[in-house]
């Protein structure tokens, strides 16, 4: 019979502990704080049009800027090649009508 | 006055480049990038016409340094220059891309950081020929080599080292949609590259017969 009492006294007091612990876990739960919520639209779908202007970054004005670099980029040493060929060629002609004067 | 193939490369290119804009429109979306991934097919081109240039300067300091001609000379000053101008554009237009694709302008890893370093070392070429005075043609042919010797580091560091850079598996698996505009703009930039290469060169020759030409006045 002893046994059968350590037994029952080993359940009572597992319930009681249950019991008591129960609000507590409760409590805690309540504390912890909820995640942030996802940016990856996991809980809902927002229409891009929809999003705030800080969070754009549409794709258009980094292309087209890529590509007035390159263009840019290319145009203004052509231009600066152009124009010192010119000079150098222009000195130069004028440097051997000079020689051939002498 | 310039060579009739000049003209003739540059009608190519612009011509070729006049229609680019519609291949690359042909082209698919890649599946994460979306449209900043367009920028890909000026951006990719002009590196690789950029290693080309690379290598021009380097052999042309290389045949300098061995046998001392001023054509190789001419040709090494030339492609440095065009060496500097293709960088900046790749340095310029690469963080635009990255800016959309990985959310930061610049990351200091091994493809962007030597990217940066050879870019720094024609300029320093540049400036070496320019303010260095006379006599410092070998020594700024030796940064050439350095910088030359470079481009494989840069070339294989994104399959060496942990970089969000692309790697140099992406060219060879490109779809077709993807691939025709791709070759179609090297091809371009390499006429482009070609044209300005020889005018560059026209342009030290006709500064070395004035040079020559005032010096013996002078004497």
């Amino acid at each position: 019979m002893s046994f059968l009492n350590r037994i029952a006294r080993t359940l009572t007091l597992f319930l009681v502990l249950m019991t008591a612990g129960a609000p507590a876990v409760r409590a805690q739960a309540a504390q912890t704080p909820q995640a942030p919520a996802t940016t990856a639209a996991q809980d809902e779908y927002v229409p891009i049009d929809q999003l705030p202007e800080s969070e754009k970054l549409p794709a258009a004005p980094f292309l087209i800027g890529a590509y007035v670099v390159v263009w840019g980029a290319l145009l203004i040493y052509v231009l600066m090649l152009w124009r010192r060929l010119g000079r150098v060629e222009a000195e130069l002609r004028q440097a051997q009508r000079m020689a051939g004067g002498r | 006055m310039l060579t009739r193939s000049v003209p003739a490369m540059l009608l190519v290119a612009l011509a070729m480049f006049a229609v680019a804009p519609w291949f690359i429109a042909q082209a698919p979306y890649e599946s994460t990038m979306g449209l900043v991934q367009k920028i890909f097919y000026y951006h990719a081109p002009v590196g690789i016409v950029m290693f080309v240039s690379t290598f021009t300067c380097g052999f042309a300091s290389l045949a300098y340094l061995l046998r001392g001609k001023a054509k190789s000379d001419r040709l090494a000053e030339a492609s440095a220059e065009l060496t500097v101008v293709l960088g900046a554009i790749v340095l310029l237009t690469g963080p635009l891309w990255a800016r959309k694709a990985w959310g930061v302008w610049w990351q200091w890893d091994a493809r962007l950081t030597s990217t940066l370093v050879l870019w720094l070392l024609f300029a320093a070429y540049l400036l070496l020929r320019r303010f260095g005075g006379p006599g410092t043609e070998k020594l700024a042919a030796g940064v050439a080599l350095f910088g030359m010797a470079n481009v494989p580091f840069i070339y294989w560091s994104v399959n060496v080292w942990r970089t969000m850079h692309p790697k140099t598996t992406v060219v060879p698996s490109l779809v077709p949609e993807m691939r025709f505009p791709f070759y179609w703009c090297v091809v371009a930039f390499l006429l482009l590259f070609v044209a300005l290469l020889r005018t560059r060169v026209r342009l030290a020759e006709q500064q070395d017969a004035l040079d020559l030409l005032l010096a013996e006045a002078e004497s």
